[in-house]
């Protein structure tokens, strides 16, 4: 038997939304009002599926732009074995209020999407949403690279723009980042007199010159060798679609553990450096 | 009051065995009522049992909705319920009314939607319409709910259909209510007793508006009651009849761009204004011919016997011009 909405406001901003997310991903099977399975106690009011594994969930909310019913099942999205990525839809008129600008923002610091309805039940999408899981807030990313040098931030933040939209590139940006602090490190470890091939040079492969560092500066070896590890690990990290909706999750979930170790990995670099007496900062690209 | 039911077999049921009564008079569910109870349900689950009959091979509801519309949203497996027997259409009707309308407050338009039915289905029990206290005692609405609901009801279909549309929408975007509705016809019925050259256009009034409602031309449905006292301005304050006809035809006109509160002011508020004056100064004459009469004006006290002095120099004023 078919689900009703739960008011007739929320039929309204559905059917908008769906009209907008047809047009948007060319079409997709959408459900109304079906579970994604038995074990999530929270049947959307639209769902559908994008890149093979993504669920999208569209719940419409008429009073303002963050439905109460986000904070009663933001764990359970989490820790559900698919990506789930939600959308709240609600009418433009509400986003204007103070309170509304308070919501907008809340759902953005929570990886929450939002579409807007005009009196017209023409739809907008004004922000993406992203699989919840694979989520990093702007304040976590922020409080991870406090205290770094600008230049390791900028690059760090090139990588977090990466990881929002594809998480494997986020890793393998921040990978990046990291190979660059390796060979500034061997430059500044290199000295005229040195028969070392420490120096710095896009020639010498990372392996080579994190193996003379861990020589030379052995009260950096813990940090070199867990850059080392993250470098080895993620540098390739494989670029497949995964293969069901179960591997889907682990990936997106094992990027976003990726991307915080790799962030504490660069801050525990730089500070090994400057214990060693080097600049502790990053190659130029 | 309908007959009195049997209390039911107690069992748990998957919402989706249950369908929605399509006689439910309440059409419309706002959202902050639905998340507090979507709350509490997942708090505390369900605690009052939803009230269904056996209909074909699921259950059909008969009190519930709302705790079914977010069980399903929660996804809940199953949901406990009291199943009765099957009732009549008219019993199905008077239970929905005795059940919801005394717990909460209902919308006007809800109420009305199914109204005409209980009138038709009793008529058909009882040989003939209810009047309005059998209608109260049936249905347990006050006698003022019912004469609202008569107001939406005696519409023309079209514009229940565009208050429904309208209360479908999200909150926010609603521009017509009832109470734009009932305002709007309770002064529409007074102008037409005074007036009845309007009844042909009425219709075509009622447009109009609305239009100038929605146009921002009549900015408050309070407005309604302005033209109201346009019509009774007549036999109240003796305005003439065409001078009130004149008003009306403006406002009554979609191409002119005056609202009520303006023919309001321009035709009738100074009137208003001053037969409420006249009235004060009577009371106040009655006053003080009770103050001379018990010899009592040296009680008056300094505040009051300032504003006499202050009275007096605008009404010499007044008098002599």
């Amino acid at each position: 038997m078919a689900t009703v909405g739960l008011t007739p406001g929320h039929e309204f901003l559905r059917n908008a939304a769906q009209a907008c997310f047809s047009d948007h991903y060319a079409d997709p099977a959408m459900h109304q009002g079906q579970a994604l399975s038995q074990n999530l106690e929270w049947v959307p009011a639209l769902r559908f599926t994008i890149r093979k594994y993504i669920n999208v969930f569209v719940e419409p909310s008429e009073d303002g732009p963050y439905p109460r019913l986000f904070d009663m099942r933001y764990v359970e999205v989490n820790e559900f074995p698919q990506p789930i990525a939600v959308y709240s839809v609600c009418p433009a008129s509400v986003i204007g209020t103070t309170q509304g600008q308070r919501d907008v923002k809340r759902l953005q610091s929570r990886g929450f999407g939002l579409v807007t309805v005009d009196e017209l039940g023409d739809a907008t999408i004004l922000f993406p949403a992203i699989p919840l899981i694979q989520w990093i807030s702007d304040g976590e990313f922020k409080q991870r690279v406090a205290g770094l040098p600008k230049g390791i931030r900028q690059r760090a933040s090139e990588a977090f723009v990466d990881y929002r939209s594809n998480p494997v590139n986020g890793v393998k940006s921040l990978s990046e980042l990291l190979e660059g602090m390796v060979t500034k490190a061997a430059a500044d470890a290199s000295t005229p007199t040195s028969t070392n091939t420490t120096k710095g040079s896009t020639h010498v492969p990372t392996a080579v010159l994190l193996g003379n560092l861990h020589t030379q500066l052995p009260k950096a070896q813990a940090a070199i060798g867990a850059a080392r590890a993250f470098i080895n690990y993620y540098r390739n990290l494989s670029q497949h679609w995964p293969s069901n909706k179960k591997a889907a999750y682990e990936k997106f979930a094992g990027c976003r553990h990726q991307f915080l170790e790799g962030l504490r990995t660069v801050a525990a670099f730089r500070e090994a450096m400057r214990t060693s007496g080097l600049t502790g900062k990053v190659a130029p690209n | 009051m309908p007959k009195k039911r049997s209390t039911g077999t107690s069992r748990n049921l998957r919402p989706n065995q249950i369908r929605r009564n399509p006689e439910n008079p309440r059409l419309i569910f706002r959202q902050d009522e639905m998340d507090n109870l979507m709350f509490s349900i997942d708090r505390h689950g369900i605690q009052v049992p939803l009230t269904v009959y056996r209909d074909g091979d699921g259950y059909r509801l008969i009190d519930g909705e709302r705790r079914w519309r977010c069980a399903q949203k929660l996804n809940l497996r199953s949901v406990p319920v009291l199943v009765q027997d099957k009732p009549t259409e008219l019993e199905n009707l008077l239970l929905m009314y005795n059940i919801h309308a005394l717990r909460e407050q209902w919308d006007y338009y809800t109420i009305a939607s199914k109204l005409s039915r209980v009138i038709e289905l009793y008529a058909l029990e009882h040989g003939q319409e209810p009047n309005e206290v059998e209608l109260s005692e049936e249905t347990g609405l006050t006698r003022g709910q019912i004469r609202r609901c008569r107001l939406l009801l005696d519409l023309p279909d079209r514009f229940k259909e565009m208050l429904l549309t309208e209360l479908q929408l999200p909150k926010p975007q609603q521009k017509l209510s009832e109470d734009l509705f009932i305002e709007m016809e309770k002064s529409l019925k007074t102008v037409l007793r005074r007036l009845p050259e309007y009844a042909e256009a009425v219709d075509d009034i009622r447009d109009t508006l609305v239009g100038k409602f929605r146009g921002g031309l009549i900015p408050a449905v309070t407005d309604f009651r302005q033209l109201s006292k346009i019509a009774t301005a007549i036999d109240n304050i003796g305005l003439q009849r065409r001078t009130a006809v004149s008003s009306l035809d403006a406002v009554f006109d979609p191409t002119h761009e005056q609202g009520i509160r303006e023919a309001y002011t321009k035709t009738v508020e100074f009137g208003y204004n001053e037969k409420d004056a006249a009235r004060r100064l009577q009371s106040l004459t009655e006053f003080l011919d009770q103050i001379l009469d018990a010899d009592q004006v040296e009680s008056l006290d300094d505040e009051f016997l300032e504003s006499a002095r202050e009275l007096h120099a605008r009404l010499s004023e007044i008098l002599r011009s």
